[in-house]
């Protein structure tokens, strides 16, 4: 008895260290947010600004000439935009492919998602930057289109989810298709009538996962945009440690404004997000 | 063939269904894969303006190019020590998160190891750069416990440690979740039987546990080997490749020719690199799934 006490307690330990170290970088980021820079750099180790100061959320709140809300609207935009076009395709994609696998060109549209996955991401870019600033209806000042086409496929924001449905669909017994085709439905009323109600609840944890993933992306905003007027939270803050003399205390702000919206949702909504990218994994 | 257009035309919906991720597969998927391996046969300097067509010119120009090679071998060893250690830790995390004793705290541990993952890479990347800074928060701890503070950055050996300890701290916990979930699909009254059988702590893991969790294994390890082939962000936001090249990543190397416009050079190296990776997954698919079906 007394040995299994021994175990719990060092359980525990191991467990409250591996945590504090997970959790660390975001209590010194923000602590550090609301210090001055003189204070990062002296007392990196204090958790508690000597001073509080708002100098690091002043110093965001115009960058490179545009207001912060800028930034977030497109962040907003383009991790919105990459969310509703992953969730759409991947879903109908996914039941088509369960639907009936074997309808010409299916096997080669499954196979060049999988190739895109193994790909180099960032050198894939290369092309489609070549394909994208060859086109103005995917390229310019203010065009998203290009930047949330790329980050829907496999090589970025796609994978998980289309995992997800994939697992999902392993698991509907075929026969709920039957039926419906044997009463007469068209395919269309299967997909909208029978299928899309039960879906309900792996669509939401697709969409939870894909706007958490996409919120973050940077590579192909900072490759895929004309100028800034595109530019995200995520890839400003990239921006502004490209530069010399970088800012800790405004890096700190930005980065704290950067991580909130997710941590936020995630903690909503963890046991979703959680089970959800296990049960996609799992599969694949 | 009369068949199939009957198909096609009785299951034309399912055509309109799979249209948007058909697109998406294609031109923003296998058209650039193809287009990045067709760049890699033409001269760089020309490739936009006027295309010229030079074999394996660019190919024999990375074989030879020492950089290229240090980078394969950085990136191999990087790759080796990363899915080890992130299967290890993430292992021994499930091991620990499924232990009775913890109840309802288990969640709290779970959600701590998991946040990294789902926080945008560059946050954490920026934080632990910091950390590990010549006067960051690391070297002060040091001097305080009355050490010699270490250059972490600007050695060779330190750095890629480094780079090999923010990527677990990012990833392992995908892992752990990975392998906490095949945890829970295993038969409990095997572990009975074995209690009956007078089988140890240790035999009872040994031969219950480990090979229950063969398919997070394979999974975890095919994951873990694709992600950490083709790493590039910790490179480009902590290191720069540096110092002296020891963190020069496959994926980092190949993104430098294409700043210095040498697309040619660029696109071979990934196209070496993703022939790299495909023949090494497929074959530890194979040997996987055929182990799984003895």
């Amino acid at each position: 008895m007394r040995n299994k006490k021994w175990v719990t307690a060092l359980v525990y330990v191991i467990l409250i260290c591996v945590s504090f170290v997970m959790v660390y970088p975001f209590l010194w980021m923000l602590s550090a947010s609301f210090k001055t820079n003189a204070d990062i750099i002296q007392n990196p180790l204090n958790l508690l600004p000597q001073k509080w100061t708002l100098d690091g959320y002043r110093a965001i709140k115009t960058m490179s000439g545009y207001s912060i809300w800028h930034y977030l609207k497109n962040s907003i935009i383009i991790s919105a935009g990459t969310t509703a076009l992953v969730v759409v395709s991947t879903a109908m994609g996914g039941y088509a492919l369960y639907r009936k696998r074997d309808l010409p060109l299916f096997g080669i549209l499954e196979k060049s998602f999988m190739i895109s996955m193994m790909y180099p991401a960032v050198l894939l870019l290369i092309p489609l930057y070549v394909i994208v600033i060859g086109s103005k209806f995917l390229y310019g000042t203010g065009n998203y289109l290009g930047i949330i086409l790329a980050s829907s496929t496999g090589a970025w924001g796609a994978a998980l989810p289309f995992f997800l449905f994939k697992q999902f669909f392993a698991s509907v017994p075929y026969s709920l298709v039957e039926a419906s085709t044997i009463d007469g439905a068209t395919e269309r009323q299967i997909f909208f009538w029978v299928m899309c109600p039960v879906m309900k609840p792996v669509i939401l944890t697709a969409t939870l996962i894909s706007f958490l993933t996409s919120w973050g992306l940077w590579i192909p905003v900072l490759m895929l945009s004309k100028d800034m007027s595109t530019y995200t939270l995520a890839s400003m803050l990239v921006n502004i440690n490209s530069e010399l003399g970088v800012d800790l205390s405004q890096t700190a702000a930005l980065s704290t404004v950067v991580t909130l919206p997710v941590v936020l949702i995630f903690l909503l909504t963890q046991r979703k997000v959680m089970d959800g990218i296990a049960a996609g994994s799992v599969k694949g | 063939m009369r068949k199939k257009g009957n198909e096609i035309r009785k299951f034309w919906s399912l055509y309109v269904f799979i249209g948007i991720f058909g697109i998406l597969s294609f031109v923003f998927g296998l058209y650039p894969v193809l287009k990045s391996i067709a760049l890699s046969f033409n001269e760089s300097s020309t490739v936009f303006t006027n295309p010229e067509f030079v074999g394996l010119k660019n190919y024999r120009e990375i074989l030879r190019d020492s950089y290229f090679w240090d980078s394969f071998k950085v990136t191999i060893f990087f790759t080796f020590v990363s899915v080890v250690l992130n299967l290890a830790v993430a292992l021994i995390l499930a091991q620990l998160l499924s232990y009775k004793g913890l109840g309802r705290s288990a969640l709290i541990f779970k959600l701590c190891i998991f946040l990294p993952f789902i926080v945008p890479d560059v946050v954490g990347a920026l934080v632990w750069k910091q950390f590990f800074n010549t006067n960051g928060a690391l070297n002060q701890l040091l001097t305080l416990a009355g050490a010699q503070p270490v250059s972490w950055l600007n050695q060779r050996s330190t750095a890629i440690g480094v780079l090999v300890f923010v990527e677990l701290w990012k990833h392992v916990g995908l892992y752990t979740i990975i392998f906490l979930t095949n945890y829970q699909l295993i038969d409990t009254t095997m572990y009975e039987a074995a209690g009956i059988d007078g089988a140890n702590a240790w035999q009872r893991y040994r031969y219950i546990t480990l090979p229950a969790l063969r398919p997070a294994f394979i999974l975890n390890a095919v994951y873990a080997f694709i992600q950490f082939m083709k790493t590039y962000s910790v490179s480009r936001l902590i290191t720069f490749g540096g110092p002296n090249y020891a963190t020069n990543f496959v994926s980092y190397y190949a993104y430098t020719k294409y700043e210095k416009m040498d697309f040619g050079g660029a696109t071979a190296i990934a196209t070496v690199l993703f022939a790299f990776i495909i023949v090494l997954t497929l074959i530890s698919m194979k040997l996987g799934g055929d182990e799984n079906e003895k």
